[in-house]
Formats: structure tokens, sequence, C-alpha cells
């Protein structure tokens, strides 16, 4: 599949670090790709490296077939939202938006509908002659991307746009910018630190860790099928228990251990070997039950033993702080259990994520 | 017994602010009279006769003071101009290019103000008078430049380094090149910190006094000159006028100076 970005073994190195590690990546046109990945692990600078900010000291990039590597930034035809979004403070909003057009020697009277459109796309209609200091954090947000979007660039490039925006105001400008990507047509690829802006923005999610690509695929791929320890825990799934399991043909055998019981399970595309392993879940995926209930079948999926060792009610399920022995879990549910009451926890075949212990 | 001691307290601090004024007022005071006094002499207090027969004497066709006025305003111009145009690029490199010895080259440009100035102007002087400069303006504006280029470019890499480098990345993300990037973008944020590095640069050409006399005297006379002259022939009503003249130009630019060194600029003079 050719992509119209396309990313390739690409390095980046700043003094003796080398931030990026190779990284492929392939966009396809109209798509919406999310960079995804705690801070430091290289994503931003893969952007600005996209954008022409960082020079790979190996590797290419291409847009459309077009070796771009060693072009300056204001020859690749894309457009960079910065997180601080750098509105230049010596020009209205206008001035701002319309900077673009100007550096293409747009006529005036084009320039001026098409920022005009812009304004009424982003509700700035009555902002136009203000100076970005006069402007509220979603205002200013809202004109970045206008400036972005004005130009109709081939590729659009979003740092963490949304993070210095408040709590609420950041969900309604999420949909608003996935919305406007999708009605416009716009390849873009988005930089952020949070898991759920991902989900809900990008066609594509690409998880990063130390410089390299962990997992890449869509948001149901990478939220029910993570393919590492790293993208299981990335993506929710922070209940973490030691098991030891056997791999005979297409099912995974889990030994009885001090906390659990044996079962049995489709090994499905798992690739594992048998030995010591640990097991991941999300706190909200699985089933608790007073102990002492009758004896589930073992296949239906791990069933843990603890004591509920604290209770709190967050909104919707109460959640409880599980020991098992050394190991704490916490876990969801519809049912209050008391502090010190013994539970079984079984955590379905589905919703069980098993890695070599590392 | 304890309100009168609070009572008390502000007279060491009255006294302290009635110094300082007079310390700032008395000389400008002395000033002012000076140059309304038509007869002064000891040992009275104030002017016997007051009157403006001097400043009609000093602006007179004959007098020197216009001709040595439009000379400090044309020297200041020029060497206000050639400072900035070579403290833009300066300061811009500095500010934004990795250059190796970048505290050093900010360093060297102190010391024509290091050393003592007497010495450094006679050699100048001597210089100048061997390939022709002395006794031109081009000669003078040259000393003041070395003067005023610490100003320009401490202040120029100070307004540079304060302007994010993501409003210039944003402009070259916006298709716009280095150069176009530099006017449209970096330039006018800086401006208001040029401007008040011009303005320093100015008042300083407008103050200069040794380096004018050496290098300019007789043929370039700058109102310091002039005050100079005045005041060492005893003339003390011709020197007060032209201080007075003097003093004008500095205070108008100490306020437009107030109105736009934005304190974001101020802290990052010499770094």
């Amino acid at each position: 599949m050719e992509g119209y970005l396309d990313i390739s073994q690409t390095r980046v190195r700043y003094g003796d670090n080398e931030i990026l590690k190779g990284i492929d990546l392939s966009v396809r046109k109209g798509e919406f790709v999310a960079l995804l990945g705690s801070s430091g692990c290289g994503k931003t600078t893969l952007l600005r490296t996209v954008a022409g900010f960082n020079t790979p000291t190996h590797g290419t990039i291409s847009i459309g077939g077009r070796d771009v590597t060693r072009q300056p930034p204001d020859k690749r035809g894309m457009a960079l939202v910065f997180q601080s979004y750098a509105l230049w403070p010596h020009m209205s909003v206008d001035q701002n938006i319309g900077y673009g057009l100007k550096l293409r020697r747009v006529e005036a009277a084009t320039a001026r509908q098409r920022i005009d459109e812009m304004k009424a796309l982003l509700g700035l209609q009555a902002l136009g002659s203000r100076k970005p200091a006069e402007l509220s954090g979603g205002q200013r947000q809202r004109v970045a991307l206008g400036r972005a979007l004005a130009i109709n660039p081939d590729i659009l490039l979003l740092d963490e746009p949304l993070s210095n925006l408040d709590a609420r105001i950041r969900l309604t400008v999420r949909h608003e910018i996935s919305a406007l990507q999708r009605r416009l047509g716009i390849t873009a690829v988005h930089v952020t630190h949070d898991r759920e802006e991902a989900m809900v923005m990008a066609d594509r999610i690409v998880i990063m860790n130390g410089g390299e690509i962990a997992q890449a695929g869509s948001p149901q791929e990478v939220y029910n099928k993570p393919n590492s320890d790293f993208v299981a825990a990335f993506m929710g799934a922070e209940n973490v228990v030691e098991i030891n399991i056997n791999v005979f043909g297409s099912s995974i055998g889990i030994s009885e251990g001090p906390n659990n019981r044996k079962a049995v399970i489709n090994r499905g595309d798992r690739t594992l070997s048998s030995g010591k392993a640990i097991a991941r879940f999300r706190s909200e995926a699985v089933q608790m039950a007073a102990a002492g209930a009758p004896p589930a079948s073992i296949q239906d999926g791990l069933v843990l033993t603890g004591t509920v060792a604290q209770v709190s009610y967050p909104g919707g399920l109460w959640r409880h702080v599980v020991h098992l022995g050394e190991v704490s879990l916490i876990v969801d549910s519809a049912t209050r259990f008391d502090e010190g009451s013994a539970v079984e926890i079984t955590v379905p075949e589905t919703a069980l994520y098993i890695f070599p212990h590392p | 017994m304890r309100t009168t001691m609070i009572d008390l307290k502000w007279i060491p601090r009255a006294l302290g602010l009635g110094l300082l004024a007079f310390a700032i007022f008395g000389p400008l005071t002395n000033l002012v009279l000076w140059a309304v006094a038509e007869k002064w002499y000891f040992p009275h207090a104030l002017p016997l006769q007051y009157g403006f027969s001097y400043w009609v004497s000093v602006f007179s066709p004959r007098g020197n003071a216009t001709t040595s006025l439009t000379m400090s305003v044309i020297i200041a111009c020029l060497t206000v101009i050639f400072s900035i145009g070579l403290a833009v690029p300066a300061g811009y490199a500095l500010a934004r290019l990795k250059l190796p010895f970048r505290g050093a080259i900010l360093l060297v440009l102190l010391i024509p103000q290091a050393f003592p100035n007497l010495p450094v102007y006679v050699n100048i002087a001597r210089l100048f008078y061997q390939i022709g400069l002395n006794g031109t303006v081009v000669g003078v504006v040259l000393v003041h430049v070395t003067h005023g280029l610490v100003y320009a470019v401490w202040i120029a890499t100070a307004a540079f380094s304060a302007i994010d480098r993501e409003l210039e990345e944003a402009a070259r993300s916006m298709g716009a090149s280095a150069f176009r990037t530099f006017r449209d973008v970096t330039l006018p944020i800086a401006a208001p910190g040029l401007l008040a590095s011009a303005v320093f640069v100015f008042l300083e050409s407008l103050d200069e006094f040794t380096g004018t006399y050496f290098v300019g005297a007789p043929d370039i006379s700058t109102l310091p000159l002039l005050l100079y002259t005045a005041g060492s022939g005893g003339n003390y009503q011709i020197a007060s006028i032209t201080a007075l003249i003097l003093l004008v130009p500095s205070i108008a630019f100490m306020l437009v100076i107030e109105r736009f060194l934005r304190a974001d600029v101020l802290s990052k003079v010499g770094r």
C-alpha cells in the first residue's frame, strides 16, 4: 500500500542522543493519524521532522512520492499547529489567518473571502480585528487552526493543540477538529499524550515508546489487541499479575497459583511459550463476586482470589482496591463489596492480555 | 510614648528624600537660574536681574548654538543608522545562531568602555590624522559608533532572544522564506527593543564629549563642545542654555524608552 506521506527508516539525533531510532510510517491521503506516547518518546520530534524543523541523520520523508527530506519547512506544503499556538502578537486575527495567503500572493478580495470563510468555520466572526493577547485560550487555538487551514495544506500537523485548553472545552474542540478534518478531507498527523483524545479523533493510532513505534493500528486494534506489555499498560490495562502458563496446541493452560485458580483459555493469535508470564487486564473488564460462590468452569477465564482493601465511588461503578498477597489491583464493580471481604475476580478470556515475563 | 515614637519615624525618611531631591533638583535649579540670569555675582543668593538676552545671542546667527545643535543631531542620527545597521544582523546572529565564543564576542564590544577614554581617543586621533579622518563628520561618527555599538548590540541581542522561536517556525511552516520570516515576524516583534537601543545610541552620541574633542575639534563643533568652550570661558549663561537644550532630547527619549522597552527584553540584556 503506497501512502501519501511516507516516513521510512527515519533516525534523528540531538547531540549524542538518538531520539528517533528508525521510524517507518505511511499515512494515506485523508487519513487522521495520532502519534500517541508519554513525554520524551519522540512523538513531537517525529512531527517536527515531518514539518522540516529537524533533519534526519538517516532515512527519507516523502509526500506523494516527492522526497522532501532535505527541503526547508516552507517548501513542504504542510501547516503546523503549535502547542503554544505561536500566534504573531503584532498581527490581528485576520492578519494571522491571512498571512499564508499573503505569502502565496492571493488576490486581496479572494483572500478576504477565504479569511471570512475560516472565521465562519471556526466561529471567530466577531474577533477579526483583535490581537492574540485579547483572546481566550480556546479562541487562540481556533485562530491557530484557521491560520493553518486557510492555506489548504497538503498535510495538517497538530502538536498537542488541545493540551492548553480547559478540560471541558477540550472535549468539544476534539470533535470540532475531527469533524472539520473529515469534512475537508485533510491528511492530518496529530501528536498527543492523551489516550482518549487519540482514540476519539484518529483513524489510526501510532503508539511510540523510546523513539520507536510500539504499535500502529485502528483505535479498536490497539485497545483490544495490544501487541506488547507496554502498549497494554499504556492503553489502560494497568492491573498486572504474574502467572505460569502451558501452551499446548490452540489452548493456553494457566496453572494454579497462590492467588489464582487453574484455567484454560483459547490461544487465539497470541504468540507465547510455556513458562512464567504476566497477565494484564482493565479494571472495568472483569466480574467480581463474593468468595465461596460455586466454582465456575475453568474455561470462563482467569479467576483471581483476594480481599478488598479499600472502596470508593468515583461515579458509575464502585472502585475497589483488592489485595492479592503482595499484588494490589483496582477493580470496578456495579455492586459494592465491603472492606476486608474475600472476593473472586473473573477476567474473561477476551479481556486478558498475556505477555512473556520480561 | 509609643505613638510619639511612631510619629517620629518619618523624619529620617523625609530627610533622605529631601537630600535626594536637593541632589537632583539643586543643580537643575541652578542651571535654570543661570539660563535666565542677566546679572548674578557673589555674595547674592539669587540673580540680580532676569532676562532672555543670552538666549537671543545663543540663537542669533552670530552665535554657534544653532550650528552646533544641527551638527550634534546630524552626527547622532548617522551614529544611530550605522550602529543599528550593524546591531540588527549582529544581535540576530548572537541571539539565534549557535555561535562559538558567544560570550566572548559580547564582551569584546565592552572593551572600548573598559580602557580609560583619554589614551584611547588620543591614539584614535593620531590614527585618524594619518588617514585624514580628523576633523571630519565621518571620523566623529566612527568614534561615537564604538561607544554606541555596545548598547545597540547588547539590547538588540536581548530583543531577539526574547522572541519565541516558535513564532518564527510558524511563519516558516506557513511558507515564508527565512528572510521573509525575519522581515514579517522577527523584526516587527523586536522593533520596540531596537527602538529603545536606537534611543540609547542617540543620547550617548548627543552627550559624547571626549572623543569628539580629540577627533573633531576645532572643525566639528557639537553642543557638548560648545558647552565646554562657554563654561571654560566663564560664560555660565551660555553654558546653562546649552545644557538645557541637551536636556530636552534626553528627557523626551527616556519617556519613549520607558514606554517601549519591555521587562522581558530587559531581563535578557547581556545573556
